[in-house]
Order: structure tokens, then sequence, then C-alpha cells
């Protein structure tokens, strides 16, 4: 129970900073709009007025599910450099709380914020494109879409751990995020790939939330589907015994200041 | 040492400061290397997907594949510009406020990192976009990409230093930089204008960036929107304002942290 109440009290902190933040939540809840708008335009004029709405749609989600990714990884490297320049990330580790509450409360802080972005985006989506109807099938991809993302949480304490390790946060963030643009199929099918590509998009998380996502909106969604997103959730593991090592090395022998 | 020789000397600090920084933090240039033919796969593929026969247009493949290289660039500068944020929260700032040194001299250094980056990555798409996607990389008008270059180079590192006295207020200033490195290429010729509807077309001519990225495309590709020399007139008037406007914005953030002394609270 007590540690039910140190997770909360460590959520609600992080989702009251964010609070904070409403600009840059607008920002980025807008960006997928203007990205596939973009893309969209110039595809109309490449393909002499062919391109489908059915086409922008792909790629609004596929943008939105990518800025979150983007935004998830950037704000846990971020998370832990700031913590090491104040010092705040060595009183963590040594504060009686168990790092890996912190560590997961706050990563569900980002998903939370990132799944606020995804309402936004998928409603007005839905809306102009499948219509009302289609709403109740977003309630039910918002859902799995969050237990898609937990996987993604795995990935950034590995690129949290990475951080403290190589002390830079862009390089190690920007690299995961540009991999995982490439080759998760966020605004292209993943079928366009070289089959090296397809391979390391499938192997990723991030494949699988976009795929979900788009797949429960337009109605259908298999069995097969959900044992995948079941199988990613081994990343979510990774990404905590990865953290762990990396806590009980550097909060305990080396020291994570700056 | 005052005058000329105290400026140069600083100038030649800050690039040191940025070549050992480059050299310190190896992830810097790994990520470069397997970051960017990522990107390559993932801006073509983008477009690629509404029409594949695109490939087949040698004048189309060479336009992308040198607006692609305008977001290398774009996005090296505007990290940069997160780097003085932190820099505030350790207090570095508020130490150059005292040494009487400017900000925007002090970006140099971090443009170190900038300038390798965009040359690692900026070589990587472009090989890439020619092995991959055809693209033919022969220049156009190699002075007028030289003058362009130049002229981007300005214009970003003002830009840079604007950007970075706003994100000293902003908490998450990397959410907005993960954000605006994909929003000012790509609103600004980043994709190409001539593949745009004639509508979007003419409103991304409005933008102030279009004349900072639109001159090193053009120039490379040889196929511009407006007229070169209306355009390189265009972007130099702008790049004087983006500077004062750089200069401006730095008296204010120095004026406002002497007033309320909080720079490197947060």
């Amino acid at each position: 129970m007590k540690s039910l109440e140190k997770f909360l009290a460590v959520f609600e902190a992080e989702m009251k900073a964010y609070v904070r933040e409403a600009g840059p939540l607008v920002f980025m809840a807008s960006f997928p709009f203007f990205f596939s708008l973009l893309t969209y335009g110039v595809g109309s004029v490449l393909s002499e007025g062919q391109a489908s709405p059915r086409d922008w749609f792909f790629q609004l989600i596929g943008f939105s599910v990518m800025t979150i990714s983007i935004t998830m990884a950037s704000a846990t490297a971020w998370y832990f450099r700031r913590g090491m320049i104040t010092g705040r990330l060595e009183y963590t580790m040594a504060a009686p709380v168990n790092p890996i509450i912190i560590a997961l409360a706050s990563s569900l802080a980002h998903v939370a914020v990132a799944l606020m972005s995804f309402i936004v985006v998928g409603f007005v989506g839905v809306l102009s494109v499948y219509g009302a109807a289609h709403l109740l099938n977003l309630t039910a991809a918002l859902l799995l879409v969050f237990i898609a993302l937990l996987p993604v949480v795995g990935i950034n304490l590995v690129v949290g751990t990475l951080t403290i390790v190589m002390k830079e946060p862009e390089p190690i963030s920007s690299t995961v995020s540009a991999v995982a643009a490439a080759t998760s199929g966020f605004v292209y099918p993943i079928t366009m790939l070289p089959t090296l590509l397809q391979l390391v998009g499938k192997t990723l998380p991030y494949f699988y939330v976009v795929e979900t996502a788009r797949s429960l909106i337009d109605g259908y969604f298999e069995a097969t589907q959900l044992t995948n997103i079941f199988l990613m959730l081994a990343y979510l593991a990774l990404g905590l015994a990865v953290y762990r090592l990396g806590e009980n090395y550097y909060a305990r022998k080396v020291g994570v200041h700056w | 040492m005052r005058g000329k020789s105290a400026y140069t000397g600083k100038i030649a600090a800050e690039i040191d400061r940025g070549l050992k920084t480059y050299a310190r933090y190896r992830a810097w240039l790994l990520s470069d290397l397997i970051q960017w033919p990522f990107w390559t796969v993932f801006f073509f593929f983008s477009i690629l997907m509404y029409s594949p026969r695109l490939l087949a247009s040698q004048q189309l493949i060479n336009t992308l594949a040198w607006s692609f290289f305008s977001f290398v660039f774009v996005s090296s500068f505007l990290w940069a510009a997160s780097s003085i944020v932190v820099e505030a929260q350790q207090g570095i700032v508020e130490s150059l406020m005292l040494a009487k040194t400017s900000m925007r001299l002090h970006l140099v250094g971090r443009t170190v990192i900038t300038v390798l980056d965009i040359a690692v990555g900026g070589a990587i798409l472009l090989l890439l976009s020619s092995l991959l996607f055809g693209a033919d990389l022969t220049v156009a008008h190699p002075q007028l990409f030289i003058a362009a270059v130049a002229v981007a180079f300005v214009f970003f590192l003002s830009f840079t230093a604007v950007l970075s006295t706003l994100l000293i207020s902003v908490k998450s200033p990397w959410l907005v930089v993960s954000i605006l490195q994909f929003v000012v290429p790509f609103s600004s010729g980043g994709i190409p204008v001539q593949l745009l509807p004639p509508d979007a077309a003419r409103l991304i001519s409005l933008s102030p960036f279009f004349y900072a990225i639109h001159p090193m495309v053009a120039s490379a590709t040889g196929s511009f929107y407006i007229p070169p020399q209306t355009l390189f007139t265009t972007a130099t008037i702008l790049t004087a304002l983006m500077t004062l406007a750089s200069i401006y914005a730095e008296k204010i953030l120095v004026r406002k942290t002497l007033r309320n002394g909080k720079l490197a609270m947060f």
C-alpha cells in the first residue's frame, strides 16, 4: 500500500510538471496535423489528386505515435540528464523509495500525457475521415495503445541508463527516435522497406503501437496482434532490469554527479 | 587583452571548447553514424508512399535529397539552443554575464558540434540518397551554394540565440526542440515547394525560414522558386534582421536576469 502511495505521489508530481507546460503539449498535439497535411499536399500533387483521405489518416495516426515516441525518448533522456546536473538523481536513488517505483511513475506520467495528445489527434482524425460512428473504436484503441506503449517505457529506461553512462541525452534519444521512425511503419507501410529493416521494425514495440491504433480505429483486430503486444512487454522487463543494473552500479559505485 | 584581440581570443577559446566537447563525448559521432541513414530512409519513404513512381524523376529525387539535407542543417542548429538552457541551469550563463561575454559568442562553441554534426550527418544523408535512391549530387551553382550555406549559417546561429533566450523560461525545452526541428525546415522548404499545391507553396514562401533554406536547396539543384537575385537579397536582409533580433533578445534576457536574478532557478 505504501508503495502505491509513493507511486501516486511521484505520478502526481510529474503530471503537475507537465500541466504547467501546456504550451509545448499543445504544440505536440498539433504537430501530426501539420506534418500529415504537408505530406498529403505533396501526395495530392504527385498523384494528381488521387491521394485519399484515408492515406492522410494513415499518416496522421503515424505522425501522432511518432511524436509520442520521440518526445517520450527525449523526455526520459533529459529527465536523467537534468537529474545529474542538479544532483536530484543521487537524492532520488538515495531516497527510501524503490527507484523502480520512481522510474515507473514518471514514465507512466509520460505515457498518460502522450495519450492526451493521441486523444486530440485521434478524435479530429476519426471524425473527419470515418465519422462519429467510429469514435467508439477510438476508445478501444486508447486502451490498447496504453498497453502497447508500456514496452516503449522499457526502451526509454534503457535510454535513461545510457544517458547516465554517456552523459549526453540528445545523441541517444535521437538515435532511438531515428531507428523507430524509419522502421516502424509510422507514415508508410512497413512492407515498402527492405526485409532487414522490416525485421528491425517488427522486433521493436513501436510498430505494434501504431498497428494496434490503426486497426482498432478501422474496426478490426486479430488475436495475434494481442499476442505480439504481450510479447513486447519483455521490453518493459528488460528496461527495468537494465535500469536496476545502472542504478546499482552508478548509485553505489560510481555516483551520478555531472 | 582588450578589444579585437580579446574578441578573437574568446572565439578561439569557444572553438576549442566545442572541439573538446565533441571529442570527449563520442556518443555524438556514433549517433550521427547510426541515425542519419535511418532518417534518410524515413524522409524518402514518407513521400514515396504517395507515389513510388517519383523515383523515375531524377530532378525530383535530387530536389528531395537536398531538401532533406536542410533538415540535417536546421535540426543540428536547433539542438544547440537547448544547450544554453542546460548551461543556464548549471549557472554557466550567469558566469558568462559576469565575464561580459555574449551568449551569441558562447554559442560558437556549441556550433562547432553543430557543424561537425552537419558535416557527418549531411554527408551520410546525401551519399545514401545517391546510393539508395539514385540522387545526382552534382551542385548546379557551386558559388551560389557556398554563399547560401554561409547565409543560412549566420541566420540559424542568430535564430538559435533567439530561441535560447525563449527556451530558458520553458521547463521542458527538449519537448519544443524535438518538434520544432521538424516544423521549421519542413514548413520552409524542407519539402520542395515545387511539389506542393500552389497555394501551400505561396504560403511557405512567406516564411522567413524559407529564405534561409531555399537558397541552399535551389542553388544545389538549379531549380529556383524565386529569381536568385531576389532570393539572395531577401535572405541577406532577413539574416541581418535575425542577427539584430538575437542581440535584442540577449539584451532583454540580461536585463531581466539582473533584475530578477532567477536564471539558474528552474
